[in-house]
């Protein structure tokens, strides 16, 4: 019974966040491509990816926006398939949209995070997000030529690297469910004039 | 000593090790998940080229993409070949990068501020 209706109202949290904000979407712009997943693959990460890059060729986005946002695309996928947690139920639990609206493309992810994790990655989003461009570039620089790669094959610089490649147009916010799990919403924008 | 060929693929580089030339090629994308694993062969050639290196080494490199693990597996190899510069070749890196691409330059300069290594950073037209 406990597992229904957890199962239940963690369905109902996602659901409702992924319908509100696909209606949203829709309302300000066009969405390019939504998925919801169960566990985010290779293959999901390359066609949203190509979808996103053959839509801003096709609709003559900036040459450095479409790169830039490319590798938004692919630094916070590829950060959801190695750092999101999962529940042991059955639904799909990973969201992720590409939106365009007047000048500006936008991916919006939404997955479990573990609740112990939340304080370290707000502080270092914050933290980050409260730099300057030099700032930023200098620890950067710094994790590039000093850090390790770490198990789970992270260089330590995925962040940072959202917030340099889309001029610090990414924010963020978590929902606690329980002491185990949190729900991370994550949206970074990328306007043509970058 | 073999050359190393990998053919390039969407998410991961063309790559040539040449030893009798002393010319090496990385080329493409490099967006792999794993890129430890694919740049583990590099590294370990790099290690043999050490004891056999060419008197000159070229390494060209053009990439049109690199995720961050990637960043970190470049800054790798060329550490290789920063040792290489000091003790038996003289290494110089051309780092090729399309035209109007100023995030990829700085990268190529974040690169030569981090290395002792001479730089060429050559502009090419877009494919």
């Amino acid at each position: 019974m406990l597992e229904i209706s957890v199962h239940n109202k963690l369905q109902t949290l996602i659901l409702n966040q992924f319908e509100s904000h696909k209606t949203v979407l829709n309302k300000t712009g066009r969405v390019i491509k939504y998925a919801a997943l169960k566990n985010i693959s290779t293959s999901d990460i390359e066609q949203i990816a190509s979808t996103s890059d053959s839509d801003m060729l096709l609709s003559g986005f900036s040459k450095r926006g479409r790169k830039s946002f490319f590798s938004c695309v692919i630094e916070l996928l590829q950060n959801l398939k190695i750092h999101g947690t999962f529940t042991q139920l059955n639904f799909d639990q990973q969201f992720c949209f590409v939106s365009k609206s007047d000048d500006t493309y936008r991916l919006d992810t939404f997955n479990f995070i573990a609740t112990e994790a939340v304080r370290p990655l707000s502080n270092k989003l914050n933290k980050y997000l409260n730099s300057n461009y030099d700032e930023l570039k200098a620890q950067y620089l710094n994790i590039l030529s000093e850090g390790k790669i770490s198990k789970k094959g992270g260089a330590g610089l995925g962040l940072i690297t959202l917030c340099l490649k889309s001029n610090f147009n990414l924010t963020y916010k978590i929902e606690t469910i329980n002491e185990h799990m949190s729900f991370l919403m994550f949206s970074v924008q990328v306007p043509s004039n970058l | 000593m073999e050359t190393l060929n990998i053919e390039g693929s969407t998410k991961t580089p063309e790559i040539e090790l040449n030893q009798e030339s002393g010319v090496l090629v990385i080329k493409g994308r490099s967006i792999p998940e794993n890129s430890v694993a694919f740049y583990k062969p590099v590294i370990d050639w790099l290690s043999e080229y050490e004891s056999n290196a060419n008197e000159n080494t070229t390494v060209n490199i053009q990439l049109e993409y690199f995720n961050t693990s990637s960043s970190k597996c470049i800054l790798d190899l060329l550490k290789k070949l920063e040792a290489i510069h000091d003790s038996k070749s003289a290494v110089q890196v051309n780092w090729h990068y399309e035209e109007d691409d100023e995030d990829m330059l700085e990268a190529g300069e974040d690169y030569e501020a981090i290395l002792k290594l001479p730089f060429k950073m050559i502009e090419v037209k877009e494919e």
